[in-house]
This record gives structure tokens, sequence and C-alpha cells, in this order.
């Protein structure tokens, strides 16, 4: 039972990396992109070609690379690959498109991303994918398999505490400033000397390595990982948990990721064998989580955590946090009667 | 500060065209603006003040002509890199940022500098909170200055009418600019607002500004311009105080019409 | 000002507004049976905004309308219009993806029967429609459009039709040519109540003008009258 939790909450962690990482590009930048789930496809990718040895010919699979190195290797080569493709898909969408157009055309990037890696065998082995990718620190630490699950969640908890902290920073910061405003209205923007189009990007590029950093810490917990995993289908249910949670907040995005992709999932397994057919389950829980979702939009529109009122008194020259219950815009205060 | 009397004008506008779709909205357009002065612009419906107010901050692209500030050529710039060059201009309906407070309006109006980019945001943080605060500084004294003390940490998007016109005012000023073009800033404003307001453009020009500004009520052009350009049919008409146009006959026509 | 017992649109001290201070305060309108009237004034004196409340799209803080001879204050534009009182607006005053013969349809949407002699009498007033009678009314020219506006009005047999700035945004001829129209729609005995920027051809061409500054009437009488007023460049330009 503790083992099952461990390894639960190991995938909630990373799961709320993800969510963080599109409400960068959603609830900072105000950009749709529906075609997020590239990144941490491609993050995990990366991660595996990095970390395993180079393709064996005796067994049929073959991939790039193969440089079988460290785990933060691994870690930071995701990190990069992600942010350089976030500039190259930006560089182009992010120039001319807006709303609709921009979120149909990322879409295309993550179906022509799904489609060329299952097609093109040789780069991360097509339909079949990799896998046997070793635990991180598996031959350093010498634990049993209970007290290496707990390493493990230990290890993702940091990470989600770790991007959290960051993404926080950006967004009190005056880039996030900037940022914000270019959401709620680009004219203005520009008429005070701000470039839309730049800023959009950087944040483009953010939410592209967070997303690959959660992938690379997903396939360190699959232990494998092919398109079987992912779909572009994935990105809606990160929405899902953003809107959930709480739009353009990232402690809402956290919430919002734990609820929506953990416990709604847990939830569901609750219910009975509906008509005693096991294959229904899966189909099951989808509608769950679908009700689910639907109730509590229904009775929080703004989700469970509106978005904070004011970014003041969230850059203090000591840089401490204030983590006070009360006042404007300071993360615990629920407000219902906020105009989000 | 002195209103020095420099020979050089703050803009010049030298035969401006743009159309729309066939119908020329500016048409040889020139005009020049003295430095450190309040210029009326104004002009019956139609006449294309307001396109000219687009095309010289960069929100429309001039088709022919030039538009000079300063010695520099603006034609052919985006809207953001004009503004950085410190000509700055507001809108006919109030663009403020909703759901950022009043402070960070201002706050965000301020010229960037290097403070915005992403890896301040976590390197270099106590330089960037130092800087921030003589900001912030500035941003209150500005607030004060217009009235908006009160509102100071009350997201945008609730003010009245008239405060949101103020607001703009206080990112005006923030910025400092060489040269401020004006979009008709009593629209939509209660008129007992109309003080406030002109003390705020006064304030703009004692600071060193060059003000344009765009106006239909002429009561107001007239008491606080030093001078007016009148534009009809995407031309300049005729230029001078409201006492000389009174008397120019191709105005009188331009605004009574044609029978 | 033409008060007679055949007084076809009559309003009382309106006052409108969208809350904070009143656009319009306390004008006062009267237009004869088959009369053309005009509102001018120099920008932003509410001439748009107290057409809109003759029209039935605006509600008025207060005053009266009465609208050959009933109480029309509470009623919606459509029930003006089922009335005899039709209204063409600036902006938005065809359906763009819709023909201009189906544009003309719509508009005689309220009357059950005539429609195709109605439409017969427009393609007489405005021949030009007639050969693009199937095409969609976004791809008209500026006059054209301007026509099919007034037609589409008229397609619901009014007795007094308001017109909130016909020429704005045209050439000097085309404007020339809606006034032709405007003038004939007068000639076949339908009133006209016209918003218009064009200060001198307006008064030229009205029984009963009105001169609209900072929301009140400066001045009224016969177009002819006004036209004639040495002060009337004062309530455009100021001074004294």
């Amino acid at each position: 039972m503790l083992q099952y939790l461990v390894s639960v909450c190991s995938l909630g962690a990373i799961t709320a990396i993800l969510v963080l990482g599109v409400n960068v590009r959603w609830g900072l930048a105000g950009e749709l992109d529906l075609g997020f789930y590239l990144f941490p496809a491609v993050g995990a990718y990366i991660f595996g070609v990095v970390t395993l040895p180079k393709a064996s010919t005796q067994v049929d699979v073959t991939y790039i690379l193969g440089w079988h190195q460290s785990f933060f290797a691994g870690l930071l080569a995701a990190a990069v690959v992600g942010g350089l493709l976030s500039v190259v898909i930006g560089a182009v969408a992010l120039r001319r498109l807006r709303a609709n157009y921009f979120a149909i055309v990322t879409v295309a990037c993550t179906i022509i991303g799904y489609t060329f890696i299952s097609q093109y065998r040789p780069l991360f082995n097509g339909y079949n994918g990799i896998y046997g990718i070793a635990p991180p620190f598996g031959d350093s630490i010498k634990l049993g398999p209970q007290g290496y699950a707990n390493f493990f969640l230990g290890i993702c908890l940091f990470a989600m505490v770790a991007v959290f902290f960051v993404v926080e920073l950006i967004r009190r910061s005056p880039f996030g400033r900037a940022a914000k405003a270019v959401r709620e209205d680009e004219v203005a923007a520009l008429a005070f000397g701000r470039n839309p189009y730049i800023l959009r990007l950087k944040a483009y590029v953010i939410g592209g390595v967070v997303g690959a950093i959660g992938g690379a810490l997903l396939v360190n917990y699959v232990l494998a990982f092919s398109p079987n995993a992912w779909s572009p289908l994935e990105t809606f249910l990160l929405y899902g948990a953003l809107l959930v949670g709480g739009t353009a907040n990232n402690l809402g995005a956290i919430v919002g990721g734990w609820l929506v992709l953990i416990i709604f999932p847990q939830l569901s397994l609750l219910l009975p064998p509906i008509g005693g057919n096991p294959d229904a389950l899966p189909a099951i829980q989808n509608m769950v989580i679908g009700l689910l979702i639907i109730l509590t939009l229904y009775f929080r529109a703004a989700g469970l955590i509106p978005e904070l009122q004011t970014m003041q008194g969230q850059f203090r020259t000591k840089g401490q946090w204030n983590w006070s219950r009360k006042g404007h815009g300071q993360v615990g205060v629920v407000d219902a009667s906020a105009s989000v | 500060m002195t209103n020095a009397t420099a020979e050089a004008p703050a803009l010049v506008v030298n035969d401006v065209w743009r159309s729309f779709g066939g119908v020329k909205a500016v048409n040889g357009c020139s005009f020049e603006v003295k430095k450190n002065s309040i210029t009326g612009l104004v002009g019956p419906n139609g006449a294309g003040k307001s396109t000219m107010i687009n095309l010289i901050s960069g929100l429309l692209p001039v088709e022919k002509g030039e538009i000079v500030l300063d010695g520099e050529h603006l034609e052919g710039h985006t809207m953001d890199a004009i503004s950085r060059k410190g000509l700055i201009r507001t809108f006919q309906v109030a663009r403020e940022w909703p759901k950022l407070t009043v402070l960070e309006n201002v706050l965000a109006a301020a010229p960037a500098g290097n403070r915005e980019a992403v890896w301040r945001s976590m390197f270099g943080r106590r330089a960037l909170a130092r800087q921030e605060a003589v900001l912030e500084a500035r941003a209150r004294a500005l607030l004060v200055r217009l009235n908006l003390t009160a509102v100071i940490d009350i997201p945008a998007g609730r003010l009245s009418g008239g405060q949101k016109r103020l607001l703009e005012f206080a990112r005006v000023a923030m910025v400092a600019p060489k040269m401020v073009l004006l979009d008709e800033p009593l629209a939509g404003v209660n008129p007992v607002l109309g003080d406030e307001l002109a003390r705020a453009i006064h304030g703009l020009r004692d600071d060193g500004a060059t003000v344009i500004l765009v106006e239909h009520n002429l009561g107001f052009i007239e008491r606080n311009c030093d001078t007016v350009i009148v534009m009809a049919t995407g031309q300049v008409i005729g230029q001078g105080s409201m006492q000389d146009l009174r008397t120019n006959k191709a105005v009188v026509e331009a605004y009574l019409g044609q029978a | 000002m033409t008060e007679n017992s055949q007084s076809m649109l009559v309003a009382e001290n309106l006052v409108v507004g969208y809350g904070g201070a009143p656009i319009v305060r306390g004008v006062s309108v009267s237009i004869g049976n088959g009369e053309t009237g005009c509102i001018v004034g120099p920008n932003g004196a509410g001439k748009s905004t107290a057409l809109k409340a003759l029209a039935g799209v605006l509600r008025p803080i207060s005053g009266k309308i009465m609208f050959d001879g009933a109480d029309v204050t509470q009623l919606s534009t459509d029930k003006r219009v089922a009335r005899g009182l039709g209204y063409v607006p600036q902006v938005a005053n065809v359906f763009a993806t819709l023909s201009v013969l189906e544009n003309l349809q719509i508009g005689a949407h309220s009357k059950r029967h005539g429609t195709n002699e109605r439409v017969e009498l427009i393609w007489d007033l405005f021949p030009d429609l007639k050969p693009a009678h199937h095409r969609p009314a976004g791809t008209l020219s500026g006059g054209q459009r301007s026509m099919l506006a007034l037609s589409r009005a008229l397609m619901a047999e009014p007795k007094l039709l308001l017109l909130d700035e016909p020429t704005a945004g045209l050439a000097p001829q085309l404007e020339l040519q809606v006034w032709d129209h405007i003038l004939a729609i007068r000639d076949r005995g339908i009133g006209v109540l016209i918003v218009e920027q064009n200060t001198r051809r307006a008064l030229s061409n009205s029984h009963s003008a009105y001169v609209m500054v900072d929301g009140e009437v400066a001045a009224n009488g016969s177009g002819a009258e006004l036209l004639d007023r040495p002060d009337l460049v004062e309530m455009y330009l100021g001074g004294h």
C-alpha cells in the first residue's frame, strides 16, 4: 500500500511539473498551446537516448546518440533540446499567429512530431520506443526497493518545488509583469516600448524547458517511452487540470495537477466494476475525470485557486517571500468576490 | 524647465500619404511641431487626424512621405521601436492593463532597460530590487500628482473612465518622453475632469515633452494649446490660433460643409 | 419649429446618457408629416445619441417620444419599425453575408405581403442595385451599401425614416448621389430626419432643422433661416 502511494505521489509531482509548464505558456503569456505534450515527449526521448548505452544491434532496437551519460547530463540535455525546439517552433508560430491559428499550428507540430517519431525508426525506435532506462543513481545508491522508491519520490518532489520556485520568481519579476501586460493588452504594450513577440517567445521557451524536464522525469518513472505513452490528446488533460486548479496561478497548477490527474483517477477506482467488464475501466475513469472537471468548474468557474489579484508585495528588496494570510495578492487568499 | 525656443522643430511631417482600400485617408499631409509646445490637431470627422496619429506612432505603416522626430526618421519603424525613441501616444479609449494594479500599470510603462530580461528574475536580484524601488518611488510621486493614490493597489480594470484617463497620463509621464500624442483625451470623460486633464497635459509639457493634442472640444483646445493645426480630407488646411482659424474660409467650409 | 397638428414625430425634453453625465440634455424635436428634418452640430454634441433614442436603440433617462399620435417612448426598435418609424444606423446597416435581395426581403419582414411590389419600387429608385441583386452585400461598394441600407429600411413601408450620417465616409460625388436618393424618398411622401455631417447641405434641404451643441438644441428653425444666421460658425468653432 505504501509503495503504491509513494509511486502515485511521484507521478503526482511529475504531473504537477507538466501543468506548471502549461501554465507558463497559458497563464503567463496567454498562448493557447494545444500541442504542449510534444515537449515532455521530446524531453523523455532525449533523456533516454543520452543516458542509454549505444543501441544494441543484437536486440532489434535503434535510436540516435546512446551516450550512456549520467542522470544530470540527461536532464540537462532534455532541457536544452526542449528549449531549442521551442525556439524553432515559436519563432515561426508566434510571429504572426494568434489564438485559434496559433493553437492549430501547435497541434499540427505535435502531430508532425508524433508521426515522424513513430515512423522514423532510427530516431527513437519508432512505435516500439525506447526502454530499459536505468533508475537514476541506481548504481551508486544501495537501497532496497522501498527505500529506492522513497528516494525517487524525494527527487520528484524536490524537482517540483524547484520548478515552482523558479517559475514563481519569473512570474513576479519585471519580465513576468511585462508578459502579463502583453497578455492583457498587446497594443498598449507596444505603445510603451515592449515587443510582444519577443516576450511571448521567451515565455514559450521557458514553458518548453519546463515541459522537457517533466518529460525527462517521467521517463525515469516509467523507465520506458513510446508513442503509446503520449498522444496529442494528453495536452487537454493538462489544460483540464490547470482550469480546475486555477489558471494563471502556479499554485493552482500544482493543485490542479494533483487533483485532476491523480486524485480524480484514484477516486474512479473506488467505483464498483460496472457490468463486470474490466476493459471498461479506463473508459469509465475518463468519464469520471471529465464529470469531476465539469462539476468543479460549474461551482468554481475561476478554478479552485483564483488568479492572484495583484503582484504586489512580491518583489521586496530582501527577496523574502510574503506568505502572510491576509492582504492583496497573497497566496492563500481565496476571495470569492475577486473579479478574475 | 524653461520653455526654450529651439530653432529645430520637434516633429516634422513631410508629405505623408496613406489610403485604405482606395480611400485616401491622409493625402499629402505636412506640418511641423515646435519643440516643447502644446499643439492642437483638429478637424471635422474623417479629416484623417486619428490616421495621422496612428502613422506617426507607428501603429500604421506610412505609404509615402517622412516623419522625423528630433532628426530621426520614424517611418518604417514598428510601434514599439518608436516608443523606445521617446514618442508615446494615448488612445481614444483608455488602454489600461486591467488586471494589473494602478501602481503595476505605471511600473510596467517605465522603459524596460534590461530589467525585463528573463535571467534577471533569477540572478542579480538585489540590484534589480534596488532599481525597482527607485522606479516605485517615482511612480508613487506621479500618482500623488494625479490624485490616484487612493486606488494605487486596485486592479486598473475597476477604475472609472476618468481615473483610467489619469492613469494613462501617469504612465506617459513615467516614460519621461520627448513627445506625446494625445488622442481625444476628453472622449467619454465627465466634463468636470477637464481641469485635471488640462493640468496633467501642462505637467507633461513642464517636464520637457512636446505635446500634440487631438480633440473635438475646441474650447479645450483654445484654452490649452499654443497653436492649432486644422486637417480636412487628409491634408492640413490651416494653422494658427483659434481666432485666426475662425476667419479662415477653408476652415469654416471644412466644418460647415458645402451646400 | 413646425408645430402643426400633423406632427409625425415629436420628442419632448429627451435626456439620454450611459450613466455619469448625460449626453443629450433636454432636447425637443418636431417633424411634420412628409417633412425633411435634420440634426446638425459639432462633434460630440450628442446628435447620434439623440437619434438612437428616437429609434429605440437607447432608452431615454427622461422625456417623451410621440410618433403618429402614439407614445412610443417605451417601445423597442422593431415595434417602432412596425408602426412606420424606420431607422438606418451609421454602421452595420446591411447583412454582409446575405445577398442584396435577401437583405431587402428581411427588411420587409414585418409586412406579410406586397414584398415583390416593394422590391420593384426599390429597383425603380435605385436602378444600380438591380443587377447586383444576387451579390452578397459585403461585396458592394461603399455607395451601393449606403443605397442598400436605405432600401432595406424602405421595405418596411415607413412613414418617417431616421438616418444616421448616411454620407459618412463617402466620396463627394457619392454624397451628392445619396442626397438625391434621400430627396427622391422625400418626394414620395416619406418623412426623413437625418443626422448629417455636412451642415450646409443638410440645412439647405430641410424644413425643420436643429443645431445641437453640447447635448442641447442651440438653434432651431427652418433650414434656410439657420443657414443665414451669422452665429452659426460660432456654434462650431467657438469664440464670441
